[in-house]
């Protein structure tokens, strides 16, 4: 592996077996939560995901840590083979990818104090003393942003945007490479999301940081990510370096994600959001060839018999559509 | 009554919240606007800021220990305030969309008893004319195959399709308002705009006004005709759509403005943000609530609220000193 690559995930699959009442028998039935799903993160790179919910994106980023088991596939992470290493050597991994939550308010234990909740994956990985600990603490918190008066309270104490803070200072104690992110902005308030924002792409270059980052807000993942994944039913249906991606999105379903988010520039130059028809399809029984095609504009024959793969369409930038070039 | 008399005039609103040992939370602190028939008003402030209790204390119906102390709020030459009884008034007149599908309907009852009961309490029709309603009033917000809907549960319907079929419950007894709480928060970006889509459609059909409630700039820009910006209960700045957003002169509204990164053609470095926390409910400074958090405040503005001014016609900014160009 490329010394350069952090993570890779090869043909990722995670899938769901699950039971339904039919007549008489339960019947069993797959749900393919993610799907074939391949990506490299690079170091200092940050790599964002974005999709509606229900596209798999949550279940993708927390199987690379195995806190939910694949199916399948095979996913390389600092050098070592997650899927197949013991379990010490997983949480040596663990230790080195953390996560940082989307809701702060239910991610923090409400009886834990900030210093507390920061000590426990210290405590967890017998790092340091009681006395180093703190000296750690004490200096990741004032790299979020928090000072040592916060140290003794309870997260209730804190604003929304201070207990995200704490969120991140707890992944960053263990001075991990690599942030898997789940949504890291979107429960916070407007003001409070810019300076969260902000934070993230300090740490990068300050920790010399990787990111994984899952989002439903696409300006977000604009403006932190240099490559830009969007997902569909447990399947990426486009991937490509931010720039290209948004300046040129070539899938349908990239398109209309695009042309769907209603903003200040789009009002003011006149331009109406359009909305795309149909809703995600249940995952139970995803459409037949392209997952995409029964909302797809486009769709021809093949689109229902054959799904596409994805295709290369410039410099690292590929679709899975029949029709990209049209 | 004129013609350009407004639909709904709140005035001077204020609803506060007694917490007991003296405590007082002033959610809404003397709140005023107008909206004329057929319009889309957007309230638009972070959370906190008391654009949903606004919407509440024009239905009247605040929770305990909430109380509407003040104001005036006066729909179609009527004084709701001192009503005896809003029962002809609210769901029937003006009627309310909530933020979260999932908890929106009873999921005990069909999604036709719950239809058939609202329109047949407030337009008194027989259940075969209420059927016909409901299935028009969901046809209308695009619910497929309304029919066979209205025998359905709420649990087979997405939250998308939920959040469209309170639509369908807001327009069935022809209301002249809908206030709609952040209607789509809880959606995906592609669910937000069919449900935005719908929203202005039915109004387009049935000339309905609308306030609608949101922390996103985005959405208020898409949809609205005049924007009211909250803060800590009172508000900062309101006037058109397109004086707020060409030339805000609020710094708050500059801000929000500002902090959200470009979609369309990417933001570079720093956000420009801003700085600080929200306020402190129970503890707010004595003078203007933003004070703490702007880089224009001087001592003026930690001493005495400014009050609402107008900059330009139909342009009103509480603010000593309003950003200029």
């Amino acid at each position: 592996m490329d010394p350069q690559i952090l993570l890779e995930a090869t043909d990722l699959r995670v899938h769901f077996e699950a039971r339904k009442r039919g007549f008489l028998l339960k019947v069993p039935y797959t749900i393919r939560a993610v799907d074939g799903v391949s990506f490299d993160l690079e170091a200092g790179q940050a790599f964002g995901i974005v999709g509606e919910s229900g596209s798999g994106k949550t279940v993708l980023l927390r199987s690379l840590i195995r806190l939910i088991e694949p199916t399948s596939g095979q996913i390389h992470a600092l050098g070592e083979n997650v899927l197949e290493c013991p379990p010490k050597v997983l949480r040596h991994l663990r230790r080195h990818i953390q996560l940082v939550f989307q809701n702060p308010s239910t991610a923090l234990h409400p009886r834990m104090t900030v210093e507390q909740a920061c000590a426990e994956p210290l405590i967890i990985h017998g790092i340091g003393d009681r006395e180093s600990r703190r000296q750690r603490i004490v200096e990741t918190l004032e790299i979020v942003g928090l000072s040592t008066d916060h140290m003794k309270r309870y997260s209730h104490e804190l604003s929304g945007g201070q207990r995200q803070r704490v969120g991140i200072a707890r992944a960053l104690v263990l001075q991990p490479d690599i942030l898997l992110c789940d949504e890291p902005v979107s429960a916070l308030d407007v003001s409070i999301r810019a300076q969260v924002l902000n934070l993230f792409q300090d740490l990068k270059s300050r920790l010399d940081l990787t990111y994984l980052i899952i989002a439903h807000d696409l300006s977000a993942v604009r403006y932190l990510c240099q490559e830009v994944a969007v997902m569909y039913l447990g399947r990426f249906v486009e991937i490509g370096p931010t720039e290209s991606l948004y300046k040129s999105p070539k899938h349908p379903y990239t398109q209309a994600l695009l042309a769907s988010v209603p903003t200040i520039e789009k009002s003011l130059s006149g331009t109406k959001i359009s909305s795309l028809p149909g809703d995600i399809p249940d995952s139970r029984r995803p459409p037949s060839g392209c997952p995409f095609h029964p909302r797809c504009p486009y769709r021809a024959d093949i689109c229902v018999s054959t799904r596409p793969d994805l295709e290369a369409v410039a410099e690292g930038h590929s679709v899975a559509c029949h029709f990209w070039e049209r | 009554m004129p013609d350009n008399a407004p639909l709904l005039k709140v005035d001077g609103l204020k609803t506060y919240f007694f917490l007991g040992g003296g405590r007082i939370l002033r959610a809404v602190d003397g709140v005023s606007f107008r909206v004329d028939r057929g319009k889309t008003l957007g309230i638009v402030g972070e959370s906190g800021s008391g654009k949903s209790v606004t919407a509440r204390s024009i239905m009247r119906i605040v929770e305990r220990p909430g109380r509407i102390v003040a104001g005036k709020v006066v729909f179609d030459g009527i004084d709701l305030l001192s009503l005896p009884d809003m029962g002809p008034i609210r769901g029937k007149r003006i009627s309310m969309v909530f933020q979260d599908p999932g908890t929106a309907l009873d999921p005990l009852f069909t999604v036709g008893d719950q239809f058939l009961e609202t329109i047949r309490v407030n337009l008194k029709l027989q259940v075969g004319e209420a059927r016909r309603r409901a299935i028009e009033a969901m046809a209308a917000v695009g619910v497929p195959d309304p029919s066979s809907a209205l025998d359905q549960y709420p649990m087979d319907f997405s939250a998308g399709m939920i959040q469209r079929l309170m639509i369908g419950l807001a327009i069935s007894c022809f209301p002249d308002l809908i206030l709609a709480d952040e209607p789509t928060t809880t959606l995906g970006v592609t669910i937000q705009a069919q449900i935005l889509e719908t929203l202005a459609g039915i109004q387009n059909k049935f000339g309905m006004a609308i306030i609608l409630i949101t922390h996103d700039f985005g959405v208020i820009s898409e949809m609205a005709d005049d924007i009211y910006v909250m803060y800590a209960g009172t508000c900062m700045e309101y006037g058109s759509k397109a004086a707020l957003l060409l030339r805000p002169r609020h710094p708050y509204t500059l801000g929000l403005i500002n902090s959200v990164p470009s979609i369309v053609s990417g933001t570079v470095g720093r956000l420009r943000t801003i700085p600080g926390f929200p306020p402190d409910m129970l503890n707010l400074p004595q003078g203007c609530p933003f004070s703490p958090r702007c880089e224009r405040a001087t001592q003026e503005c930690s001493a005495s609220k400014p009050t609402m001014t107008e900059v330009d016609s139909g342009h009103w900014v509480a603010c000593y000193y309003p950003v200029q160009d």
